[in-house]
């Protein structure tokens, strides 16, 4: 039986807003972020049969958004983020009862941005929520443990840089960051 | 911290942090039932951690609702559309066909918009070719420039009009709400279907959506009814609208997540999804109105 055509109109009125959200919190920026969609949309079209129905369409738009931003990671000059390993702890873990709330959409991307994207990748589709963590497991190719550790230190991590209210300056400039 | 220090009421500190660890990643459906009964129980004993447990699920809500506080372009929609259909008409049909599968690294493909750099070194090396390539390039240039202002003037003068969410209840709670007299709409002005929220109840819309114009804004109104205790039916309606059609927006959150605005016998929450605004008003209180929420997470 030939492959089920996509309805690519029906594709975009489903998801476009959600995959450009979401790439825009993992690349940190609107222009990037339409590449990216657009990209993907793109690969939507020319492989369409492996999208399996339309409940997983999402989880494989997100996939491809980021093995493009991936790609275009490792081109020489951009910005990484920290691995959690290099990036120094807060000044001062929070004290959990006393967790900010009061944080901004710029506060937080800026505090995404600051981590590599193994950590920000988990976060970002816990928090979009649309994605069961071995779904997760499988995007990353990551066995599902991996995926909740990186996501148990990644939380912990940004409930205290968003809670010590510490400036982006208290992380060591990453070298040929452009963004 | 010290917590367990200061509460006495609480298990040995591994316990709690065993609780908060669990708790912190907890998901319905996916942490063994087991696990969550005994984090949870840990929980209703012990002050501190039932605090810190609810302290860190209004984080995160608060992220969730931050992650999705982006407003996709106004026009993003339409130029993908016209991106995908250029592609499939065999612009950069070719670029795209390299794409590699999900799951595996991708290669970037040319922009269906752009000058590739396969068009840039067409003509060759020498230097008339050169000269004659950037008069094509210029003429190319100048050409684009002048559609971008043909075609900005023309969006300017065609923009979508506007309204606000206020404008669309009023409206709403002004028609009668058998909807006997108003027309169905199946696609909003900028071409999106009307689809149903995913952030509240809607098992209970069995109706298509009715078209209600509120300054010159088409808005798709599904009316329902729902039981509530003593068999008491309550009745709702659900307005759509496209956000970039409404003048102020209403806070992204999800159902509920703002406190509901009380007007005359309407209780109502607005919230956005997408590039969809809804509007929901019961004519009844807020609890009635709480009925429509999803079940949330144990944890």
């Amino acid at each position: 039986m030939p492959p089920r055509a996509v309805d690519m109109n029906e594709l975009v009125d489903r998801h476009y807003a959600e995959v450009y959200r979401y790439a825009h919190r993992l690349c940190g920026s609107a222009s990037e972020a339409d590449d990216l969609v657009q990209e993907a949309f793109l690969t939507a079209q020319c492989k369409g049969e492996q999208i399996r129905d339309a409940a997983g369409a999402r989880a494989w738009l997100y996939t491809v958004v980021r093995n493009v931003y991936l790609k275009q990671l490792r081109s020489p000059g951009r910005r990484r983020g920290h691995a959690l390993e290099q990036t120094p702890e807060p000044v001062a873990a929070c004290d959990p009862l006393e967790l900010n709330l009061d944080f901004d959409a710029e506060a937080l991307q800026n505090a995404l941005l600051e981590l590599s994207e193994e950590y920000r990748t988990p976060l970002l589709l816990y928090y979009f929520g649309d994605l069961s963590y071995r779904e997760i497991a499988d995007q990353m190719q990551v066995p599902i443990g991996t995926v909740m550790s990186r996501l148990s230190r990644a939380k912990s991590w940004l409930r205290d840089r968003l809670s010590t209210n510490q400036s982006a300056g208290g992380i060591p400039a990453v070298q040929g960051s452009t963004t | 911290m010290n917590r367990e220090e200061t509460d006495p009421s609480c298990e040995p500190e591994r316990d709690c942090a065993a609780a908060l660890r669990i708790l912190d990643l907890a998901r319905p459906g996916e942490t063994e039932p087991a696990v969550l009964a005994s984090a949870s129980a840990h929980v209703a004993v012990c002050d501190t951690c039932r605090a810190i447990a609810r302290r860190r699920e209004r984080f995160d809500t608060r992220v969730a609702t931050l992650c999705r506080d982006v407003a996709p372009p106004t026009d993003g929609r339409e130029r993908l559309l016209k991106a995908l259909a250029t592609a499939a008409s065999g612009v950069g049909a070719s670029a795209s066909a390299d794409v590699v599968a999900a799951g595996s690294p991708i290669p970037a493909v040319e922009r269906v918009s752009g000058i590739t750099p396969a068009g840039r070194e067409a003509d060759g090396a020498g230097s008339q070719s050169r000269v004659a390539s950037r008069r094509r390039m210029l003429r190319a240039v100048i050409a684009a420039l002048l559609m971008l202002a043909v075609g900005g003037g023309t969006l300017w003068f065609r923009r979508l009009p506007a309204t606000n969410f206020q404008a669309i209840l009023t409206a709403v709670a002004a028609v009668n709400w058998s909807a006997s007299g108003l027309p169905e709409l199946l696609r909003l002005q900028d071409g999106q279907s009307p689809r149903l929220p995913e952030e509240m109840v809607t098992r209970f819309i069995n109706t298509p959506p009715r078209e209600l114009t509120v300054e010159r804004v088409k808005s798709a109104v599904f009316f329902f009814q729902f039981p509530r205790r003593g068999a008491r039916q309550v009745q709702g309606a659900l307005a759509v609208v496209p956000v970039s059609q409404l003048s102020s927006r209403p806070q992204s959150g999800g159902f509920l997540a703002n406190p509901p605005l009380v007007d005359g016998e309407l209780c109502a929450t607005t919230w956005i999804e997408g590039n969809l605004a809804y509007i929901c008003c019961v004519k009844g209180t807020t609890s009635d109105l709480q009925e429509l929420a999803l079940p949330r997470p144990a944890a």
